[in-house]
């Protein structure tokens, strides 16, 4: 384009020159040197200009190639620049499309290309580009404080019973966060109004959280989609530290979707939408009554499942107390107490066995040292003693008996010689009474009984008279 | 003051903890059970009720 004007520029100078007398014919190396001299004019030398990027380009080189341009009255102009690859080292953000900045440098002409462009040493953003310099600088700081880290995310409560709603009164927020709250669940909802744009929007917002912090569950912090400098107040220091130092979890809902500001970064959770930040906040009512269908089915299961259970206990008591069990389980004690009582009587048997066999070892023991076994042993040896003792004497008895059984016989003969028998043979008799001899008459009574010995036998005789020789 | 509905839960669930113990007696069960069936009627109360209120706060504090 640029070399088309030129050209075109060209042909009317040429076209005027030829109309006038003596045209000067110039070589394109003098005219390009005429330019460039032009442009090193100390007017288009180390100057600011402020505009917004177009075309940006980063060749492989490291070069930066873009244009800046300004739009006025529908009238785009734009100018050429460069930024070489030494400069773009120092440049402290990263510069793009749509970014406005204010860039330090001086035009030139690059002859063997025919155009000019401004050469770039510095480059800061202003505008919006400077409040996300602004922007990313805050975020830097709170990074380092610590204010986004996942440690200090807190859950927000699962049944709040007031929900502080800090945004606009008058805004689609407020209505449709109030809408899915009335329909999810029973909560009390406190608003706590502010202005969400503006110049001191920020103050207004961090005095409304503080306002309502301390008489709620949970916070809301909702603002509707808005450009990038809408949502600005929401990346201020003084939002994000009340947000940060907020006593009740904060959640965040501020534009759309793809709007991230750094109170949504600092909050606690992050919603897409304020509908979307009202859902997180409360349960839902029908999923809440399942639960409870839920919960109340799982007792009542509990409950007849223990009352089976003892059912069952009570089945298996009555069992084991019927009778043929009963039976069985006497039998068993009876069969036990057999067992128990063959054991102890083996047992006491072999007691008495032992007791027995111990008894007879001490009796023996004892016995052998008895003095009547002694005695009883040499017994016999006396009693042959004896009898020996005995024979001797007896023998000795014998002898003398016979002795005197011969010394008798011959006294007998005699005394038979000699005695009452001779006398009884001849005739005489002698009477006795009551064994006594009688000798004389005097012993005699008439009356008395007396016995008469005669020779060959004895006779009674009672005395009827007697009489006494005269001579007596 | 009413009990909260997180409080009501709360105890719902605990109710539900003894009944599933093995060691909880009959007796207690149905007691428990009673006490169950009492706190879901409340909770399905507390569901039922009316509309969100909603609070505006003044500007100035």
């Amino acid at each position: 384009m640029k070399i088309i004007d030129q050209v075109i520029m060209d042909q009317a100078t040429l076209d005027n020159w030829t109309k006038k007398e003596g045209p000067v014919t110039l070589r394109v190396s003098e005219v390009s040197r005429m330019i460039a001299r032009l442009l090193e004019d100390t007017s288009l030398q180390n100057i600011w200009i402020t505009g917004e990027i177009t075309n940006f380009k980063r060749h492989s080189s490291g070069h930066l190639y873009f244009s800046l341009s300004e739009q006025v009255a529908g009238k785009e102009s734009v100018v050429s620049c460069a930024i070489w690859k030494s400069a773009a080292r120092y440049l402290d953000f990263t510069p793009d499309d749509g970014m406005e900045v204010r860039a330090y440098g001086s035009i030139s002409h690059y002859e063997p290309g025919g155009r000019y462009s401004f050469q770039i040493t510095q480059m800061r953003p202003s505008g919006a580009g400077e409040r996300a310099l602004l922007i990313e600088g805050w975020r830097r700081e709170m990074a380092a404080k610590g204010w986004f880290s996942l440690d200090r995310k807190r859950s927000p409560p699962k049944y709040p019973v007031r929900i502080g709603v800090v945004t606009s009164s008058t805004g689609a927020v407020i209505h449709d966060i109030r809408n899915v709250i009335s329909k999810r669940f029973p909560a009390e909802i406190i608003l706590s109004p502010t202005m969400v744009q503006g110049a001191s929007a920020h103050e207004d917002i961090a005095r409304a959280i503080i306002r309502v912090q301390d008489m709620v569950d949970v916070i809301i912090v909702g603002r509707g989609g808005g450009s990038y400098e809408d949502l600005f107040a929401f990346n201020h220091p003084c939002v994000v530290e009340a947000i940060v130092t907020c006593p009740v979890p904060v959640i965040a809902a501020i534009g759309h979707e793809v709007d991230i500001t750094l109170a949504d970064l600092a909050a606690d959770v992050s919603a897409s939408t304020p509908s979307h930040a009202a859902e997180q906040c409360v349960p839902d009512r029908e999923s809440e009554l399942d639960a409870l269908t839920h919960l109340r089915k799982r007792i009542f299961l509990q409950l007849m499942n223990r009352l089976e259970s003892a059912q069952e206990d009570l089945n298996g008591i009555r069992d084991r107390l019927s009778s043929p069990r009963l039976l069985r389980e006497v039998r068993i004690r009876q069969e036990a107490l057999a067992d128990l009582t063959d054991r102890m009587e083996r047992g006491a048997h072999g007691l008495k066995d032992r007791a027995q066999s111990s008894l007879a070892e001490i009796r023996g023991r004892l016995e052998g040292r008895n003095p009547l076994v002694f005695m009883r042993r040499e017994l016999p040896e006396r009693k042959n003693f004896l009898a020996e003792i005995k024979g001797r004497l007896s023998c000795a008895v014998q002898v003398r008996l016979q002795a005197e059984r011969a010394k008798l016989t011959s006294l007998s003969a005699i005394l038979k010689a000699r005695g009452p028998e001779a006398l009884f043979q001849a005739g005489y008799c002698m009477v006795s009474s009551a064994g006594t001899v009688i000798r004389s008459c005097n012993e005699l009574t008439p009356g008395k009984t007396v016995t008469i010995r005669l020779t060959d036998g004895t006779a009674d005789a009672a005395i009827t008279q007697v009489y006494h020789d005269k001579k007596v | 003051m009413t009990k909260k509905y997180e409080e009501l839960i709360g105890e719902l669930k605990e109710i539900v903890r003894k009944m599933e113990d093995s060691n909880t007696s009959l007796d207690e069960m149905i007691t428990l059970y009673e006490q169950g069936m009492v706190l879901v009627r409340q909770c399905e109360d507390r569901l039922a009720e009316a509309e969100v209120k909603i609070t505006e706060l003044g500007r100035e504090s």
